[in-house]
């Protein structure tokens, strides 16, 4: 049984907030931007978290990295319960989950170096002896492959890529076990996109790092992932491995995603579902399954009762499990 | 025969530097688009694709860039020597253009509807009321549900997709022959990008647009596009029908940014990539200016640009093109 690096369990996040009316005439309704979701993330693995934007993504990665508090539900770093605790308390803990962000222009101080924003996690988290922790930093250059010329650069005179780059190893400097990553790929130019997740893939396979990977991008997902988990209105519908994502998917979102997503070859006649309409707002919410409103395949007996994450039955011994209520007629 | 719609000739378009100096963004591309077409064009950020679109609608700022040679030749004239007053005529009337931000580009403040008459009486003399009926049948035709109550909200009011969905409408008021869109999906997510793609296909099967479409997404463009421009730092790298270009690309750039693709359907495990970034436009190679990060570079390749050479349904600028199956 490997080691289990994060277990998310029930968690909730509600905001309350005002859709109407003013004063005494308020009508308050709670946005549900992620509700009841859990999984677990075993040491060295991937698990992959595609939605489209407002599926609650990333208010799930900050929740996990306690910059929001969860309304309901538990987060284990390893096996330490870090729900309940302080900022004092988290600091011991916070070497061994960082994060990447999606955006290197605005993640990085322009103020800092890479010296400077290098050596911040180690002085920090008190991380080896002080004159010890250049060397590291020099070291961390070597391992995201970028010439020690850069230690007086600032932000500004590096490229996306770079600047990524030392976003990544600011984020690896600390040697965490788990780093979660918002989109760290989207706001890079195409080219530059591949250089990055081969990077990400080199350090898991070198570090033994765990990834949560936040991207609403399947191929970088298929590349990178071994498990994935979509979201759709802050739940998880489908849950599964690569395989069972990208070869034999079950609910219809999946599909829908998977076949919306073009591909670049022109010798593939595929098939297209497109759905109709938005993803409904996450404060009006219809009954029973959510993804009722834009299903092709919805019946009445979908808006009976919401139907949980289901583990479906597989010969190999594998969990895919899908919330699609109409599952295994479908 | 299908008809020429567009033929751009040798266009070069120069940027003026903070330090006085001038440097050619767009160096020298050649390509037609026939009527009723869908020209994918592809490349990097900075490449040019926008300045290309911006040169064919003449929205170059003066203070910028202006077209420092070349010909575009659309309907048969040269839009290059038309003045400011006759570009009017044509820009929104046969030539339209969208944008990647639906947001940025509709008025937070005026309602769709006022929007929508002003687009229309730029070229039209019709009555308020004549506006309205107009506009709200082009709302629906582009999938709007309820276009009469949409025509009274404000932009904020509709979802991203919708608003995309607005300027598609608004540059199709007038039925022009042209339509230019801009990374049009780059900002909506892939379910609604997947419609809006539809809905322009949709629509220029059923008016006979034609559709520059402008985007660095190579899946966008290979179930999009007819034929495909492949741009790198303001040169045409390889340019012919988009069956030719997907199952034979023959031009390094193309294949190394194929390979670079994480794709949903193949499981790899490592990535080809190009290494580097695009030079910047001061510090452009004489020769090829892939050149730096080309993995077939020779001596050869640093004498002057390399020139056309046609393989199969395609135009390749590179002296190491051969087809290579991805």
């Amino acid at each position: 049984m490997p080691e289990t690096v994060l277990t998310v369990s029930g968690v909730k996040k509600y905001f309350p907030i005002t859709v109407s009316g003013r004063g005494l005439y308020r009508e308050k309704r709670l946005l549900k931007a992620v509700d009841n979701i859990s999984f677990a993330i075993p040491k060295g693995e991937t698990l992959g978290l595609v939605g489209e934007s407002g599926c609650g993504k990333t208010t799930l990665a900050k929740i996990i990295m306690k910059l929001l508090p969860a309304t309901d539900g538990r987060i284990l770093y390893g096996d330490t319960d870090v729900t309940r605790l302080s900022a004092r308390q988290m600091r011991p803990l916070r070497p061994r989950i960082q994060m990447i962000f999606q955006d290197p222009y605005a993640s990085l101080n322009p103020r800092e170096t890479v010296r400077e924003l290098l050596s911040a996690p180690l002085n920090v988290m008190d991380i080896g002896a002080p004159h010890e922790r250049m060397d590291k930093v020099r070291k961390m250059l070597d391992v995201i492959g970028m010439d020690r010329s850069f230690l007086e650069k600032y932000p500004y005179e590096m490229s996306g890529g770079q600047r990524q780059r030392i976003a990544i190893a600011r984020a690896i400097i600390s040697g965490p076990e788990l780093v979660v990553c918002d989109e760290p790929v989207s706001a890079l130019d195409v080219s530059v996109r591949g250089q990055i997740l081969n990077l990400m893939k080199r350090l898991q396979r070198e570090r033994g790092l765990s990834y949560l990977f936040i991207s609403h991008n399947f191929g970088n997902v298929r590349y990178l992932c071994d498990r994935v988990a979509v979201m759709y209105l802050g739940r998880i519908v489908e849950e599964g491995t690569k395989r069972d994502i990208f070869d034999r998917a079950v609910h219809p979102y999946t599909k829908a995603l998977l076949s919306a997503n073009p591909v670049p070859d022109i010798r593939q006649e595929r098939k297209r579902v497109i759905l109709r309409g938005d993803a409904a707002g996450a404060v009006y919410i219809p009954s029973g399954c959510v993804f009722r409103s834009r299903c092709l395949y919805a019946t009445e007996g979908c808006s009976k009762g919401e139907r949980a994450l289901t583990p479906l039955k597989r010969s190999d011994g594998t969990t895919h499990s899908s919330a699609c209520p109409r599952y295994p007629g479908l | 025969m299908p008809e020429t719609l567009l033929e751009v000739k040798n266009l070069t378009i120069n940027l003026k530097l903070r330090n006085r100096a001038e440097v050619s963004a767009v160096d020298g591309i050649s390509f037609s688009m026939n009527r009723g077409e869908t020209l994918g064009v592809v490349g990097e950020s900075g490449c040019g694709k926008t300045l290309t679109a911006s040169a064919v609608i003449r929205l170059l700022s003066p203070y910028t860039g202006y077209i420092a040679g070349g010909q575009i030749l659309f309907e048969g004239e040269d839009l290059t020597k038309k003045t400011a007053r006759q570009m009017q005529a044509i820009r929104g009337q046969k030539i339209s253009m969208i944008f990647q931000d639906p947001m940025s580009s509709l008025n937070p403040v005026y309602r769709i509807e006022t929007q929508m008459r002003e687009a229309l009486r730029a070229h039209r003399k019709v009555s308020a009321k004549e506006a309205h009926r107009i506009s709200a049948e082009m709302l629906r035709k582009v999938g709007i549900p309820l276009p009469e109550t949409r025509l009274k909200e404000y932009p904020h009011q509709l979802s991203g997709g919708q608003r995309q969905r607005v300027l598609i409408a608004m540059a199709l008021l007038s039925n022009p022959s042209l339509l230019i869109a801009d990374e049009p999906t780059s900002a909506l997510d892939v379910t609604i990008q997947a419609q809006i793609l539809d809905l322009i296909r949709d629509l220029r099967d059923e008016t006979g647009t034609a559709v520059m479409l402008i985007t660095h997404d190579m899946g966008v463009v290979a179930e999009n596009a007819d034929k495909v421009l492949v741009m790198y730092a303001g040169k045409v790298a390889e340019y012919g029908t988009a069956r030719d270009i997907f199952t034979c690309p023959t031009h390094p750039y193309t294949q190394c940014l194929l390979g670079s693709i994480p794709r949903q359907d193949l499981d790899v495990d490592y990535l080809t990539t190009i290494e580097g970034i695009v030079p910047p436009l001061e510090q452009m190679p004489a020769g090829c200016r892939f050149y730096d990060r080309c993995p077939l570079r020779s001596d050869v390749c640093q004498e002057g640009t390399p020139p056309p050479r046609r393989i199969g349904e395609h135009v390749t600028f590179c002296h190491h093109a051969s087809c290579v199956l991805p």
